[in-house]
């Protein structure tokens, strides 16, 4: 007989986790594998994913991308846009390690490129900028293909599974990175298929996310008047993009990131700078219970909701900064650390690399904080 | 004394040994994150915990004395009814979600939502201690029961979050020391208790002392203000159509 509505309850809820070596030193996935494998009963099985930031030290000058492909199709009407923008260093199948519990996976290829020097130059863009529309472009008009992720000496490994599953299936333990972020879903709103698994990249930007974005269609507006697409299905998707058009276009500290997308109450409101933030980029500020993992090269920053609607705890241990949805998917990979706390709603936990420290000012603890 | 490793069991199988254990005391080591323990024991059994331990700790418990050498998680004590929960270490957020009964000691910090939806009826007076401070929306909505807020570790920040005891029509929030009087919600009203109003909340304060060793007379030695409610119905005028 068929089961009803109401009669299964499945108490999940996703589950975010983060490792950073803060001297950049490298270590292989299984620590992040460990670590969102403890917080199983957060996923349901419908999606899994890492982010992994110095893994291709070899290739470290050509961006990595990760590309998704439903069929042959697909994979040839891209490969033939990639060849004629860009120039590819390397072309190959991702290393993947066949598992009963994964199943229907899609073509997964990798590609090491650089932009084709004439076509950058009659582009007028950045680097960045040229492959940021060449993966709206896949994203959008390549039926059957998406970019998993498109940065530099970084890659994002997801599907749809238990993430411990993908973590085995993608060989984790094969890379080596000082900085990982990790997912472990229960979808909620959205459909359950690899392209909505997390983390959501875009550049060297990661997120994985724990909760939901009420505001994305008011997010997703206003975005796509700078030529985002949002053709991902799910909520996340909008963080990645309010990062890079904020960080990398906007150029705003993270500090200001911080006060537009988690700005405090009007009604607490207390520095003119951040009321003016609010009126600018009003549009941006995620509404809804979220709890995040924001990565880049330089480093990671975690942060909830104004109010906490979700759970993040903060651990250190030496040049090691951890941050999950639970204590014990810390404990689970550093038994003993010094420091272990959780950050109020608004404020954030940022993990820098040490030279490059200099180059965001640590963001004021409390004044999102409620 | 029956003694469990965590570690050799996953989560389902565990509270399943737990369940079947017949003896008055039951140790389990190498707590990490697994949930429900205790949760629903409808029995006198002291039950210790040393690790850190998941979500839902003590939830719907009717009766047993649970000891937890570590840290908890989310909802500690969620709508528990009876019994008692002592946690040396910190907790996470909504601890005594929806508490009806029993106690629930926590040796430092509590997250957000602590105590909410509290409630008490005749013999059934809910306790929260807590030693270190507390976060946002504590006791909101509470209507019943005791929370004591102690703020034991110093660390200049304020006692509670925003918006402490937000649609609180009954029971009681205890600060000692320095209140935070923009966090309170305004249908609440404050008092400073001379030594002698402290009766009601002593025999809480000796247990804290006595469950973590710690100095009663430091305790004592800062005043304590006791936030109730002025307005025992604050939102009729939201559903009777009319104020009357």
């Amino acid at each position: 007989m068929l089961r009803r509505e109401g009669e299964i309850r499945i108490p999940s809820g996703c589950a975010i986790a983060g490792i950073i070596n803060r001297q950049g030193e490298r270590f292989d996935g299984s620590a992040i594998i460990a670590s969102i494998a403890n917080m199983h009963q957060r996923s349901n099985g419908l999606g899994g994913g890492f982010a992994a930031y110095g893994i291709y030290q070899e290739y470290k000058d050509y961006f990595a991308l990760h590309i998704y492909y439903d069929d042959e199709t697909a994979r040839q009407l891209t490969e033939n846009y990639l060849n004629q923008n860009f120039r590819i260093v390397v072309n190959e199948m991702l290393p993947l390690r066949p598992l009963r519990r994964i199943v229907d996976a899609p073509l997964i290829w990798r590609y090491f490129v650089t932009p084709r020097e004439e076509k950058l130059m009659v582009s007028h863009l950045s680097e960045d900028d040229f492959i940021f529309k060449a993966v709206m472009w896949i994203n959008d008009c390549v039926r059957g293909a998406f970019v998993a992720s498109s940065g530099k000496n970084m890659g994002a490994f997801k599907g749809v599974g238990y993430p411990e599953d993908i973590g085995e299936f993608f060989r984790l333990e094969e890379y080596h990175a000082y900085l990982w972020t990790a997912h472990g879903r229960f979808p909620t709103n959205t459909p359950g298929w690899w392209g909505g698994a997390h983390p959501f990249t875009l550049l060297n930007w990661s997120v994985v996310h724990n909760g939901e974005i009420s505001s994305y269609s008011t997010n997703r507006r206003f975005l796509e008047m700078y030529g985002y697409r949002c053709s991902l299905q799910t909520d996340t998707e909008v963080i990645a993009y309010t990062f890079d058009f904020l960080m990398r276009k906007q150029q705003l500290t993270l500090e200001e990131t911080l006060d537009v997308i988690a700005a405090p109450f009007w009604t607490t409101i207390q520095k003119e700078a951040q009321a003016r933030l609010r009126r600018q980029y009003g549009a941006l500020l995620l509404n809804g219970p979220f709890s995040i993992i924001v990565a880049t090269d330089h480093g990671l920053v975690a942060v909830n909701d104004r109010i906490k609607l979700r759970p993040l705890v903060a651990a250190t241990r030496g040049s090691y900064l951890y941050v999950a949805s639970e204590e014990s998917a810390i404990r689970v990979v550093a038994p003993v650390v010094e420091k272990v706390w959780t950050p109020g709603g608004g404020e954030p936990v940022v993990g820098l690399l040490k030279d490059k420290e200099g180059l965001i000012a640590m963001p004021d603890q409390q004044s999102r904080s409620a | 004394m029956t003694v469990i490793d965590a570690g050799q069991y996953d989560q389902a199988a565990l509270l399943e040994v737990l369940a079947n254990v017949n003896e008055p005391e039951i140790e389990v080591v190498h707590v990490n994150g697994q949930r429900y323990l205790g949760c629903g024991w409808k029995n006198r059994k002291k039950l210790i915990l040393r690790g850190t331990a998941g979500n839902n700790l003590g939830a719907f418990a009717e009766g047993p004395h649970i000891v937890l050498y570590g840290n908890g998680q989310e909802g500690v004590g969620n709508t528990m009814s009876e019994g008692l929960i002592v946690v040396h270490g910190r907790v996470g957020d909504i601890a005594g979600y929806g508490m009806r009964g029993g106690a629930l000691y926590i040796r430092d910090n509590a997250g957000y939502r602590l105590g909410i939806h509290m409630k008490a009826y005749l013999q059934k007076q809910p306790v929260i201690v807590v030693g270190g401070r507390a976060g946002a929306f504590t006791g909101e909505y509470m209507a019943g029961g005791t929370i004591i807020i102690l703020g034991l570790n110093d660390d200049n920040r304020p006692l509670v979050g925003p918006w402490c005891g937000t649609g609180m029509y009954s029971g009681a929030i205890y600060l000692r020391g320095e209140v935070p009087y923009e966090h309170l919600a305004p249908n609440t009203t404050c008092q400073v208790l001379q030594a002698d109003e402290l009766e009601p909340i002593m025999d809480y304060l000796q247990r804290y002392a006595e469950y973590f060793d710690y100095d009663i007379e430091k305790i004592l030695s800062q005043p304590f203000t006791r936030i109730t409610t002025v307005n025992k119905r604050l939102y009729k005028h939201m559903y009777t159509g009319f104020v009357s």
